[in-house]
């Protein structure tokens, strides 16, 4: 009785180590919030200018790091899981193709969950904005909460061939990346994160 | 019929003094019980008789010839003996063994799981380490990031200009305003269509 015991338990606890190192593996791909916008059909690695990835567990080492000096952007990433961007210099000739290409994703991802919340076809310019809603859990007291935003994706191409494609993947609050939308500037940034890439020197 | 002989309260019974017979025969009882038996057998006819007949059995098997059991009948009689222990001794040994193997099975087990799992699964990645230079990195670049996420809100109005704006932007606007941050719904009700 007592070896079967211990062979029950020995096989259980292998089981059980086996399941959480399963679980430990965060496929982000899986994520409702994610988008796949690596380069593919008519936008190539060749056409790729800048590309920014950074995801879990370094996003929320940024948050630490950020929290004295910037307490409003460690909030804001502390919740994410991902954040991609894809930069691409698109010549006139294959504009139109990245027009429609826009369009084709947005579509897709509409049938695929996402909210367009902005369209923009006007002038050479194409462009969207689509959310990733997820059902809330009621409160503790029962009533029901509205639907959080898990993932947001951004895409645009303007009428100087410049596309960019934006993922933010986790829990989203809009009216915070609203405001650090528009409080980091640009082209300072650029310059910035390329200077730092040459250097290899955070400081 | 001859009538029983009363017995003494203290006094053993013929059955019992009947089973120290053989002892006493062959010299094993104590003096104490060699006495008392002595002092029955001198009052009791019968269990003189059986000691009479004890030592008339010994000194005829002492009479017979002395027999020498062949070698390989011994080694035979040992080996089948050591072969086939009594039934107690093999549950025994049988409760021990299994103490034994039985862990070892399990840790067998759970050794192939691991194996099965890892082959499956891949090895674990290793925890990331990051130096404050990537972190620093990170973080300008996620601040690049939202600058291209509020670049794109900005070319948006400037590509649709005033009117373009007016009757589509900022409707929108409030709308996804209204989506992301809704009001407790007054009736409970969950969110709000964007479009």
């Amino acid at each position: 009785m007592l070896g079967r015991r211990i062979v029950l338990a020995l096989a259980a606890a292998a089981l059980v180590a086996a399941a959480g190192v399963g679980a430990q593996e965060d496929d982000l791909s899986r994520h409702p919030g994610f988008v796949d916008f690596n380069p593919r059909g008519v936008l190539t690695e060749d056409d790729l200018e800048i590309r920014i990835s950074v995801k879990s567990p370094l996003i929320q080492l940024v948050a630490a790091a950020a929290r004295a000096g910037d307490p409003e952007l460690a909030d804001v990433v502390d919740k994410l899981k991902a954040v991609e961007v894809h930069v691409y210099a698109v010549d006139e000739e294959r504009r139109e193709a990245v027009r429609q290409d826009i369009s084709r994703r947005a579509r897709d991802l509409g049938k695929s969950g996402w909210t367009e919340a902005i369209a923009i076809r006007v002038r050479g310019a194409r462009g969207s904005v689509l959310m990733r809603l997820q059902d809330a859990p009621p409160t503790p007291q029962g009533a029901p909460q509205a639907a959080r935003p898990v993932g947001l994706a951004a895409m645009y191409l303007d009428d100087k061939g410049e596309a960019v494609f934006v993922n933010i993947v986790g829990e989203i609050d809009a009216a915070q990346i609203g405001r650090l939308a528009a409080k980091f500037n640009l082209d300072v940034l650029s310059e910035a994160v390329e200077e730092r890439r040459r250097s290899g020197d955070p400081e | 019929m001859p009538k029983r002989r009363e017995r003494e309260p203290s006094e053993r019974g013929c059955a019992e003094y009947e089973a120290l017979v053989e002892a006493y025969v062959d010299g094993e009882l104590a003096a104490a019980e060699s006495a008392g038996l002595e002092s029955h057998l001198a009052r009791c006819a019968p269990c003189a008789a059986e000691l009479a007949l004890a030592r008339r059995v010994r000194d005829e098997l002492r009479a017979l010839p002395q027999v020498a059991c062949p070698p390989a009948a011994s080694r035979a009689a040992l080996d089948y003996a050591a072969a086939h222990p009594p039934l107690g001794e093999r549950l025994r040994r049988f409760r021990s063994r299994r103490l034994v193997w039985q862990p070892a099975v399990a840790m067998v087990l759970a050794a192939a799981l691991g194996v099965a799992y890892y082959r499956l699964a891949g090895p674990p990645p290793p925890p990331p380490a990051y130096s404050s230079a990537e972190i620093a990195q990170a973080e300008a670049e996620l601040k690049l990031a939202f600058a291209y996420l509020g670049e794109i809100g900005d070319k948006a109005s400037d590509t649709i200009g005033t009117e373009v704006e007016q009757r589509v932007v900022v409707p929108l606007t409030r709308s996804i305003t209204g989506m992301l941050l809704p009001e407790p719904p007054p009736n409970g009700g969950g969110g709000r269509d964007a479009r």
